[in-house]
C-alpha cells in the first residue's frame, strides 16, 4: 500500500526523471502523556523525501525537529502518543510494534547523530560495534563481517582501517568518531540517512569534511536523507529541498534555494536577518523579538504572531500550511516573494 | 605603548607539562575597540583568554594592562585589577550562582571592589537590569528562572556592575540560537558604543568574529597565524590556514568549496618548521624546517607563512 503525498510545491529541476518516494510523513502529530493529560510537541508535520534527495528539517531549539525525527525512527519517548502516518519505501510503518519495526529499521534506515561519544558504545570495540550489526542485520558470518567492516570504514575516509576497528570510540578524534557514525549508519545498505546535527559540534574544516562525505555517499548510494539542522546556511548548500519548523509547526517547505533567498514565513526570513552575514557591513543585526514559547504555552492561532512584527487580528485564527510564491508557509499575512 | 592601548601582549606562552597551548602571541587593544580571536577548538584561544585574565599563569611573556604590567602584581593589587577587567563566558548556565538572585548577582561584584553604599549599589543594579532590556522585577529571580539569551544578558549586566575598562568574552553567543543570538550581539555592541568598553572577544564564529570585531588574529595551534583589520582579513586572507577556514565557512561559495585535508595535530606533537605545514595544500621543503616569521603585509596585516616571503622576493 502506498501513501498518497501531495508533492511539495516545487519539484525537482529534472520532472522527467521519475524518483521513488523513500519516506513519506502525513500530518504527524506528537504529544505527551503526563498526569495533566496530553501535551502537544509537534502538530500536523508532513514531508516526503525520494531517493537520492536531501531535505533538511530546520528549526531552533525546542521548534521539534528532533522529535519528528525520533518517531520516524521509532525512538519517541514510551508516554508519545502519535498521530498521522510515517511510510517507509511504501509500507506504513508508524503502526508497527516495537519489534517489526526494529526489524525493518536496522536494514531500512541509518542514523548519525550529533555527538558520536554517546551514539556509539565506549567500551566495545569499534570492530564489534560494526560487525555485531552487520551480523545481525545482513546475517553475515564474523570474517565476512569483519572485512565488510574495514571496508566501510575505508569509504568513509579512515586511514589504517584494520588497526581502528581493534580501537574505541574514545581514542578517535570528533571528526572521526562521526566518519564511524557514518560507517555504521550505511552499513546494511539503507534507503534512508537520518542526520540529526551531524556536524554541530565539529570545527568549521572538519564540518566541511564530513559534510562532503555525506554528500558523497547520497550520490552515491542514491540515499534519501533527512538533515536535522539549526543552520540555513548549511541547508543552502547541502540541501535540495528545506522544512522549516517552528514551535512544533512546519511554517515553510520548498526548495533550499527558495527557502533561503525568498522565504514567504516572517519566521524563516527573521532566521535568515538574525544571522551575521559574511561580507555584511552591517553594523546592526535584526533579531527576531522575544524567544521561543516553551511547549505547553503556545499561543492559539498563528504561534509566531507574538514575535511578528505583521501579525493582525487574523493571526488569532490558525492558518494553514498553503501555496504563497514558490514554497508552502503556514502564514496569513506572507512576504511578497519575487516569483 | 601608547595612552590609547588597554591591553597590550607580548610574546605569551603557556605550556601544561609537555603541551605547549600558547606560543609566542602578541597582540594589543585600542582603547574603546573588539580584538577578535578566531580559531577552531584546540587553537589556544580560550587559553590566551584566560591567560590575559591571569586565571591561568603564563609560562612566559607580559601582559600590559592599563599600563600595569599584570604578571608582576601580588594578589592583591591583581584582585583589584581585575575591577577594571570582567569577563563575560559561553555558559550562562554554568557562570551564574544558581543559588544567587539577579539582585545579589549584580550587587555582589561592587561589593567586592568597594563600590558605593549599598543602597546606591542597589540602584546601580537596577540601571544594569534596564540597560541589558530586562525588567526590573527579574532582580528577586534566580537563574532557572531565565532563558539562555537573558541569564547570557544577566552575565553582561554583571559584568558591568565594576563599570569595566575591558570585557574578555569567550564565546559569548555559541549556546544561543541564532534569533537569540542577534539580540546578544547588537546589545553588546550597544553597551560598548555606550561606555567605550575595550572588548577581547573569543569565537570559533567566523560571521560573529566579523560582526563584532574591529581587529582579528587568527589561532592555529597555539599561534597566531595571522592579524589585522577585519576587512583585511576577510577581505585579503594572506595566511593559506585563514583562507581554507573562510573558504569552509557554511554558506560560502556553494559547493566548490576549498577542503583542508586532515586534522588539527595534537598540541603534544606540533609539526616542525610551521604548524600548519601538516594540512597547508601549498606546502614545501622550507615550512618543514623553519618556522615562518610574522611578515607585515601593509594596511596593518601580517601573516607568518613562507609564501609571502618568495611574494615579497619576486
Amino acid at each position: 500500500m502506498t501513501a498518497h503525498i501531495a508533492p511539495l510545491a516545487a519539484d525537482p529541476v529534472s520532472p522527467n526523471i521519475e524518483r521513488r518516494t523513500v519516506l513519506a510523513v502525513e500530518n504527524l502529530g506528537l504529544s505527551l502523556r503526563n498526569a495533566d493529560g496530553l501535551l502537544p510537541i509537534v502538530t500536523d508535520v508532513s514531508f516526503s523525501i525520494r531517493e537520492g534527495e536531501a531535505v533538511a528539517l530546520v528549526g531552533e531549539s525546542g521548534c521539534g525537529k528532533s522529535i519528528t525525527a525520533s518517531a520516524i525512527m521509532g525512538i519517541a519517548p514510551d508516554n508519545s502518543v502519535i498521530t498521522g502516518t510515517i511510510t517507509l519505501n511504501g509500507k506504513v510503518i508508524s503502526g508497527l510494534s516495537p519489534k517489526d519495526r526494529r526489524k525493518l529499521c536496522g536494514r531500512h534506515m541509518g542514523f548519525i547523530f550529533q555527538e558520536p561519544m554517546t551514539a556509539l558504545h565506549p567500551t566495545l570495540s569499534i570492530g564489534r560495534q560494526m560487525t555485531d550489526t552487520l551480523r545481525h542485520n545482513l546475517g553475515l558470518g564474523q570474517a565476512e563481517a569483519t572485512n565488510r567492516a574495514a571496508e566501510l570504514l575505508d569509504r568513509v575516509g579512515i586511514p589504517r582501517a584494520r588497526d581502528i576497528l581493534k580501537g574505541y570510540v574514545h581514542e578517535l578524534s570528533g571528526g572521526m568518531r562521526q566518519r564511524v557514525m557514518i560507517a555504521l549508519a550505511i552499513s546494511c545498505g539503507p534507503s534512508l540517512i537520518i542526520a540529526d546535527e551531524p556536524t554541530t559540534a565539529l570545527d568549521v574544516t572538519i564540518q566541511a569534511q564530513v559534510l562532503d562525505l555525506l554528500d558523497d555517499m547520497r550520490r552515491e548510494m542514491n540515499l534519501a536523507m533527512l538533515f536535522i539542522t539549526h543552520d540555513l546556511e548549511v541547508v543552502g548548500d547541502f540541501c535540495e529541498k528545506a522544512v522549516v519548523m517552528y514551535a512544533g509547526d512546519v511554517v515553510e517547505r520548498g526548495l533550499s534555494a527558495d527557502v533561503v533567498q525568498a522565504p514567504a514565513h516572517p519566521y524563516a526570513r527573521g532566521l535568515i536577518d538574525a544571522v551575521p552575514a559574511h561580507d555584511d557591513g552591517r553594523t546592526r543585526l535584526t533579531p527576531i523579538l522575544g524567544t521561543v514559547p516553551p511547549v505547553g504555552q503556545w499561543p492559539e492561532g498563528c504561534r509566531f504572531a507574538p514575535r511578528c512584527n505583521r501579525a493582525d487580528d487574523q493571526c488569532r485564527a490558525r492558518p494553514a500550511l498553503e501555496r504563497h510564491g514558490p514554497t508552502d508557509a503556514r502564514c496569513w499575512h506572507p512576504l511578497e516573494t519575487m516569483a | 605603548m601608547s595612552p590609547e592601548t588597554v591591553l597590550s601582549v607580548t610574546g605569551l606562552s603557556k605550556s601544561f607539562r609537555a603541551v605547549k597551548a600558547v606560543r609566542d602571541v602578541s597582540f594589543s587593544i585600542p582603547r574603546g575597540k573588539t580584538f577578535g580571536l578566531v580559531g577552531e577548538s584546540g587553537s589556544g584561544k580560550s587559553t590566551t583568554a584566560r591567560l590575559v585574565l591571569r586565571l591561568v599563569e603564563p609560562t612566559a611573556g607580559s601582559i600590559s594592562f592599563r599600563g600595569k604590567d599584570l604578571a608582576g602584581l601580588s594578589s592583591g593589587d591583581l584582585r583589584a585589577e581585575r575591577r577594571h577587567m570582567q569577563m563575560i563566558f559561553q555558559d550562562p548556565f554554568g557562570s551564574l550562582n544558581p543559588r544567587m538572585s539577579v539582585r545579589d548577582t549584580l550587587v555582589e561584584p561592587q561589593v567586592v571592589h568597594g563600590i558605593g553604599t549599598p543602597a546606591e549599589q542597589l540602584k546601580t543594579a537596577e540601571r544594569l537590569l534596564a540597560e541589558v532590556s530586562m525588567p526590573r522585577a527579574a532582580l528577586d529571580r534566580y537563574p532557572h528562572e531565565f532563558s539562555g539569551g537573558q541569564r547570557q544578558r544577566i552575565a553582561i549586566a554583571r559584568a558591568l556592575a565594576t563599570n569595566p575598562e575591558m570585557i574578555v568574552a569567550d564565546e559569548p553567543v555559541s549556546a544561543l540560537d541564532v534569533s537569540v543570538q542577534a539580540q546578544v550581539l547588537n546589545l553588546m555592541r550597544d553597551l560598548q558604543d555606550r561606555h567605550g568598553t575595550t572588548m577581547l572577544f573569543i569565537s570559533h564564529d567566523l560571521r560573529v568574529v566579523q560582526f563584532m570585531c574591529d581587529e582579528i588574529g587568527v589561532m592555529y595551534l597555539g599561534e597566531i597565524v595571522e592579524q589585522g583589520p577585519r576587512d583585511r582579513i576577510y577581505g585579503a586572507p594572506a595566511h593559506p590556514y585563514t583562507q581554507a577556514l573562510l573558504a569552509s565557512a557554511p554558506g560560502k561559495a556553494g559547493g566548490q568549496r576549498a577542503r583542508l585535508k586532515g586534522e588539527i595535530p595534537s598540541a603534544h606533537a606540533v609539526p616542525s618548521g610551521c604548524a600548519f605545514r601538516t594540512r597547508c595544500p601549498h606546502a614545501f621543503e622550507r615550512c618543514t624546517v623553519e618556522k615562518p616569521a610574522m611578515r607585515a603585509i601593509g594596511g596593518g596585516q601580517k601573516a607568518a607563512c613562507h609564501l609571502l616571503d618568495a611574494a615579497a622576493a619576486a
